[in-house]
């Protein structure tokens, strides 16, 4: 039974002045770089203070305590959660150097869960930045702040015992806003339900802010302006407020000459938003939402990392929740060539535009992951953002590590890339997944689809081809210096995916296994896939 | 136009000038624009009422009167939708509510139910009301008004910013003045003889609300109240006496002459000052009440502090005054040390007015560098807005809020550097420290840190030359004696004043290893009794990494080096080290143990850095010294006793060979020719007994040499006589072998500085191998020459050559042609001796083109 957690009011949400609100949530964005690192440094020196005295630390530094930030880069090596297990696997708080305040899980690597312990300050910081993404969702400029206490939120987000589930449950106890749906009714369903719940209870209540990741929020939308969409009448419809919301997008998509847009039911302030889907269905979301989506990159190791500011472009990083090293693209390939190979890393202030890196970081706040690759790829777009005037390196997430297809070395594709293709081709498609594959000694990236309509599929990889063709220039470079067309395409029997995530659920799989993953999927997924595809047929 | 007609039409022109204000700096926040419609509503309320005023009959004025009342009452609604929104109160019902009953008004107003008509008083047109005007009009005015101030006041209690907390004052008061105005205008209507009052209300009201939510500076209420006062005294104090005088005259005199008049404004222009600042004084004492005594004191300690040097004495009256001063009971004070961290502090809480001397705030900590880029002071709350404060580290954290419970935080600066901190405690009556607090410290405060920063100054320039004669006694004990122990020991007694220590100890980098030279008061440093130990993971190598001071506070806390383990089981709590650097190359350490914890401060990292970097030269001079003497004697004694192995072996040897030697001699020279046989044996035991004789002798020059035990005599040496003297004596050698054996010497030969016996040895050794390696009928020449201060002799003879690989060997020991035999000592013993004379020996030659083997002297200086 989990401990009641106590937590005091925020009284400056509650009552500060909208520019003690914008320090608080949002002046990370006007820290200077030098400030930055010197918030890095202090905090890495206090962190390893914590947790180099811990049997876990020790085991981790091999029993020395570094003395400076230089020493612990030298000394410290790079570490992935199995250099933590199975300690954090069996949730040992024996171990650590702090006792955590819950345990949220994520996904690891093949269906396993990864546990980790969150400390009390860690999730204070979380808090704070969860706020601050509200905020700066819904902003047009600094000091715009138009979150306030009893704001309307829709969570569409995985609930207990993942980390947006405890985040959503804490953030109830430090500030009053509304939940949609509440939360002591959301726990008790599934996420499906709860998406469900959500929607329906906005019509009543109307809706300020979101977060959903985005591919849901498009599902939402298009099911609703989709012309086959006959929601039947309930009597709930004539509640007035749900009645005027009714009638007003009725209007308006009258006036318009239009189907009804989920925009026409909801005015949303902000749309928060996260991974690769959220840049993939930009144009979308705002056409349907009449939004902006606002991006952030967060792990449950870390908390969040990095947040856009108003203008919705580069994503700022965040001083005081981990610290960062990024490993630069080469020593990554080269370390992915010869996992002996040690890579070197630089830090932020040491970034420079349009690189992709590595990110590697190491906990704050007594949480105890050291010199930890989080498996993500980062780029830095800008050292700057002249707009909002923030002085820290720009980057916009690009793709997971163990998420991309190398063909030849040329082209390097990664989810956002593929994805970006297969939308161009403007078919209709449920879900689709790709991976390496060989035809005798020539790779190959094949596509597994299933189609909303019926297509050939060697017109389907035509297209495909050339759509990649215009988005990176590696694949264009693979056809035209080599010759190569590697693209080749299955069409899964309609209903597949479904399927798959129906045998996942039966078979108890973990939220995250439920879909397969857009890039590299393992070849029993991709087994179950082509079954699943041929019993249908 | 009088001023009953020409008040609302000013008013309503002044509104409309509001309006613009409003919507031009707040226009974009849904409470400005509710608040916008509150002064349309006001506006359009002045100038209905002029309307009504200046209507013709009553019917006109009725209809006028109509929207008057719903002006009335949209301004009303309004204000309280603007409360709402402002005071963030989400009452969403009770706005409904609120224009639910406008909308009633507006209808209600169009019919005769709220009024009955118009009548005529004597200032003007009044409204006839009925019972429905009273409930629900007036009631529905006053009830929104009321709701809007108790909103307003919850908001202000709640607020924790001072700001706000007067903006709400000021709303609050502009509001009951509208009410108050109001209750004028309501008065006459129910029959009261009064002037109707409501316009000037609404004016105050609209104008105090505006500045209120527009003004980012906003003065503080409290302030204007007491400057209000002080001139409505001095007003009344002036017009009161003035009055009184003229209508006393007028009463007896017919015409008051103009010279009265004149006398009396120069009479009130020379009382206005300094009454004000007696009615001011006598105010502010009203107000202030005991903290008034502290507030002059503070402000005159700036002057009375000048000519007081000791901090001490500056800083204790002043956290005094200055807690009393600002109604607290806690004021601590942080100054700039030397290392330019923050050490030093004092509080006036009499259970810590003297924290020990350890480190407060490092220089590079978050806090500092916000507070010294931050134009003003900081607040508590402020740790829990700003990024740069959120994230400071528990320590500061902890030190700054829980253990000083700072409520305000003052950067004290003298010429633009922050040369300390103030940090106050919240007040005794909890309330928020105001604009006012702020000013007086502001005018305070910066005079007092230019005082305070040259007491400080004073004190950091006093300890400084203390330290630097304690640094030079130290350097000059260092360096007087050489021998390292007496001078450490006289150094260690000095250096007791100014750290405190209860072990130290110097140990130096030797080969891998640390090494410990010297410990006092004797107990073992990390090396147990003299042994050395690894300098891996040692804190010897952490300070060759790092190349300076390391302070271990409390070994029980935290150990970070193999030894400290053993250090804390010997008593030792807190370490300080300091690397001993020279040619900048960390050599040795510099160590200090004591058995108290957090005993050890950046100051004393400062001077023992200081120190170090003044005796590391010396220390290391010495340590070298001391080891070249070391390895001296160890040489001296390895030379005793081979010398004393030489000369017993030499005993041993000589002593059977002396009578071998005789005996043979005498046997050659007495046995008679016919005993050949006997006489050969005898030449041959002879010259046996002196060849090992020769042997042996060049066996004790070889060991000599390689002693340095070698000596030589150098004399001036006529040269000329020596050859002859060689040649004639190994020339029947020569013709033994029939060898031509030739002289080219050229007299004269100047003499040489040389020993004439080592020379002989030299030209005989030659000479031999010459014979020994030139064959039969062979030709041998000995020739002598000066050159450059030299005396050069050859001797060349056409023997087979020695190959290349042979030349290198010649002149090392035990190296010999397998030809003949011998110990090969012969021609590096000659090398000896000429390098010993001052001279060279070298070998020329070719296989199959003979042997050159020269050597050179020194010619003697001619006087």
């Amino acid at each position: 039974m989990e401990e009641e957690l106590t937590f005091s009011k925020d009284e400056v949400f509650q009552k500060g002045t909208p520019s003690e609100k914008w320090q608080k949530y949002c002046g990370f964005l006007e820290l200077s770089l030098e400030e930055f690192m010197h918030i890095q440094e202090s905090l890495l020196l206090e962190e390893l203070e914590m947790v180099a005295g811990s049997p876990l630390g020790k085991k981790i530094l091999g029993g020395n305590k570094p003395l400076s930030m230089e020493d612990f880069r030298r000394t410290c090596p790079l570490t992935t959660y199995e250099d933590y297990c199975p300690e954090l696997a069996e949730k040992r708080e024996d171990i650590l150097a702090i006792k955590p305040l819950y345990w949220p899980c994520t996904s690891g690597k093949g269906g396993t869960s990864k546990w980790i312990p969150f400390t009390r300050r860690a999730d204070d910081i979380a808090y704070r930045n969860t706020v601050g993404a509200f905020i700066l969702s819904a902003a047009s400029q600094k000091e715009d702040i138009l979150v306030f206490p009893k704001s309307r939120v829709m969570l569409n987000m995985p609930p207990k015992p993942y980390f947006t589930g405890w985040l959503a449950a804490n953030f109830a106890k430090r500030i009053e806003y509304r939940a949609i749906p509440p939360l002591e009714e959301a726990e008790k369903m599934t996420f499906v339900q709860r998406i469900g719940a959500g929607f329906n209870m906005a019509l009543r209540t109307g809706v300020d802010f979101v977060a959903s990741p985005a591919s849901v929020l498009v599902k939402i939308g298009e099911t609703l302006a989709s012309p086959d969409n006959k929601t039947p009448f309930s009597i709930h419809m004539l509640y007035p407020p749900t009645l005027f919301r009714l009638t007003r997008a009725k209007m308006r998509c009258k006036r318009g000459k239009r189907e009804i847009l989920p925009c026409d039911l909801w005015s949303f302030k902000g749309v928060v938003s996260w991974g690769t889907d959220a840049t993939v269905y930009k144009k979308k979301l705002e056409h349907l939402w009449n939004r902006e989506p606002f991006e952030l990159y967060a792990s449950t190791e870390t908390g969040y990392i990095a947040m856009q500011a108003w203008n919705k472009k580069g994503m700022s990083f965040l001083a005081d929740s981990v610290f960062l090293e990024f490993i630069p693209e080469e020593e990554w390939l080269k370390n992915r060539e010869n996992k002996n190979y040690q890579p070197s890393s630089v830090l932020l202030n040491e970034v420079k535009p349009t690189q992709v890196y590595e990110i590697v970081i190491t906990s704050f706040h007594g949480m105890p992951f050291l010199r930890y690759r989080l498996g993500d790829l980062v780029q830095i777009i800008a050292l700057e953002d002249d707009d909002t005037e923030t002085k820290t390196p720009q980057m916009v997430f690009k793709a997971r590590a163990d998420e991309i297809i190398d063909i030849a070395t040329f082209a390097r594709l990664d989810e956002k890339t593929m994805w970006e293709a297969i939308d161009k081709t403007e078919i209709e498609y449920e879900d689709w997944t790709a991976r390496k594959e060989y035809e005798g000694d020539d790779s190959t990236i094949h596509l597994y689809i299933e189609l909303k309509s019926p297509f050939d599929n060697n017109h389907l990889a035509k297209a495909l081809h050339a759509r990649l063709k215009e988005l990176h220039r590696g694949y264009e470079d693979l056809d035209n210096m080599l010759g190569i067309q590697p693209i080749r395409v299955t069409i899964l029997s309609e209903g597949t995916f479904l399927r798959y995530l129906q045998e996942r659920q039966c078979a108890g799989a973990d939220l995250a296994q439920l879909k397969p993953t857009h890039i590299n999927a393992l070849d029993h997924v991709i087994d179950a896939l082509l079954r699943l595809s041929a019993n249908k047929q | 136009m009088n001023a009953y007609l020409a008040t609302p039409l000013v008013a309503a022109g002044f509104f409309l000038v509001l309006v613009a204000a409003v919507l031009t700096r707040g226009h974009r926040g849904t409470a400005y624009r509710v608040f916008a419609c509150c002064l349309l509503s006001a506006a359009a309320w002045s100038f209905l009422i002029f309307k009504m005023r200046t209507s013709p009959d009553l019917e006109t004025a009725l209809f006028w009167e109509k929207g008057v009342l719903i002006a009335i009452d949209a301004t009303v609604v309004f204000f309280f939708h603007f409360t709402l929104i402002y005071t963030n109160e989400r009452k969403k019902r009770l706005i409904a509510l609120a224009y639910i009953f406008l909308t009633a008004i507006i209808v209600l107003s169009f019919s005769n139910l709220l009024l009955h008509g118009m009548q005529l008083k004597s200032y003007g047109y009044a409204p006839i009301p009925s019972n429905f005007f009273l409930f629900p009009c007036l009631f529905g005015i006053y009830f929104f008004s009321i709701f809007s101030l108790r909103y307003l006041i919850k908001a202000s209690k709640n607020s924790f910013a001072y700001k706000e907390q007067q903006r709400f004052l000021c709303i609050i008061i502009g509001l009951v003045i509208s009410l108050i105005g109001g209750i004028f205008d309501l008065l006459p209507v129910l029959g009261l003889p009064l002037y109707p009052g409501s316009i000037i209300g609404n004016l105050i009201f609209c104008s105090l609300t505006t500045i209120a939510i527009l003004k980012y500076h906003m003065f503080d209420v409290r302030v204007a109240i007491r400057k209000s006062t002080t001139f409505f005294l001095v007003s009344a104090l002036i017009a009161i006496p003035y009055a009184g005088i003229l209508v006393g005259l007028s009463a007896l005199l017919e015409d008051i002459p103009l010279w009265i008049y004149l006398l009396l404004l120069i009479v009130i222009a020379a009382a206005v000052q300094p009454l004000w600042r007696k009615t001011q004084d006598w105010v502010e004492r009203r107000f202030f009440r005991d903290r008034y005594e502290y507030i002059k004191r503070l402000q005159e300690f700036s002057e009375e502090a000048t000519g007081i040097s000791e901090i001490e004495r500056l800083a204790k009256p002043l956290l005094e005054t200055l807690s009393r001063a600002m109604e607290t009971d806690k004021a601590y004070l942080f100054l700039l040390s030397p290392t330019g961290d923050f050490v030093q502090h004092w509080g006036n809480d009499a259970n810590d007015l003297h924290y020990p001397s350890t480190p407060f705030l490092s220089k590079n900590s978050l806090f500092i560098k916000f507070i010294d880029q931050h134009t003003r002071e900081l607040h508590r709350r402020d740790f829990d807005i700003f990024p740069q404060l959120q994230v400071l580290p528990s320590r500061e954290r902890n030190l700054l809020l829980q253990e000083t419970k700072g409520e305000l935080f003052i950067p004290l600066k003298a010429s633009g550097e922050l040369i300390g901190i103030l940090i106050l405690a919240s007040k005794i009556s909890h309330q928020l420290y105001g604009k006012e607090d702020m000013d007086l410290l502001a005018s305070t405060l910066p005079q007092i840190a230019v005082k305070l920063d040259n007491a400080r100054l004073f004190e950091q320039n006093k300890r400084r030359q203390k330290q630097i004669e304690s640094i030079n006694l130290f350097t000059r004990i260092i360096s007087s004696g050489t021998e390292m122990t007496q001078a450490l020991k006289a150094f260690v007694q000095e250096i007791q004043t100014l750290l405190p220590f209860d072990q130290f100890s110097i140990a130096i980098k030797e080969k891998g290893l640390v090494k410990g030279i010297f410990t006092f008061p004797g107990m073992p440093d990390d090396s147990e009794a003299g042994n050395a130990f690894s300098l891996q993971k040692s804190a010897l190598e952490w300070l060759i990494q790092n190349k300076q001071t390391l302070i271990e506070n409390d070994l029980h806390k935290e150990q970070r080096f193999p030894a400290d383990e053993a250090h804390a089981k010997k008593g030792v709590r807190a370490i300080i080290r300091s690397p001993l650097i020279a040619k900048g190359v960390v050599f040795g350490e510099l160590h200090f143990a004591s058995i108290e914890p957090n005993v050890y401060n950046e100051r004393h990292k400062d001077l023992l850095e200081q120190m170090a970097v003044q005796i590391s030269g010396t220390v290391e001079n010495i340590y070298l010294l001391q080891a070249e003497r070391e390895t001296r004697e160890k040489l001296e004694q390895e030379i005793e006793m081979r010398t004393g192995f030489l000369r017993m072996l030499t005993h041993e040897l000589n002593t059977p060979l002396t009578p071998i030697l005789s005996s043979g001699k005498l046997l050659v020279e007495h046995l008679p020719p016919e005993q050949e046989i006997e006489a050969r044996l005898a030449k041959n035991i002879l010259a046996g007994a002196q060849t090992l004789s020769a042997r042996l002798s060049e066996l004790m020059d070889l060991f000599k040499s390689e002693m340095g035990l070698l000596k030589i005599t150098p004399e001036v040496l006529e040269t000329e006589n020596l050859l002859q003297r060689s040649v004639k004596q190994y020339s029947p050698v020569f013709t033994g072998k029939k060898q031509d054996f030739q002289t080219k010497i050229t007299p004269p030969l100047p003499p040489v500085l040389a020993d004439e016996k080592r020379v002989e040895q030299i030209l005989l050794n030659l000479l031999n191998n010459a014979n020994k390696f030139t064959p039969e009928k062979g030709k041998i020449t000995l020739s002598a020459r000066t050159e450059k201060g030299f005396l050069f002799i050859e001797i060349e003879n056409n023997g087979p050559g020695i190959s290349p690989e042979e030349q290198r060997n010649l002149f090392l020991p035990y190296h010999h042609s397998d030809r003949f035999s011998g110990m090969g000592l012969g021609l590096v013993i000659c090398k000896q001796l000429v390098e010993l004379q001052g001279g060279k020996i070298w070998y020329r030659g070719q296989p199959g083109k003979g042997n050159v083997f020269s050597f050179s002297l020194p010619l003697a200086k001619q006087p």
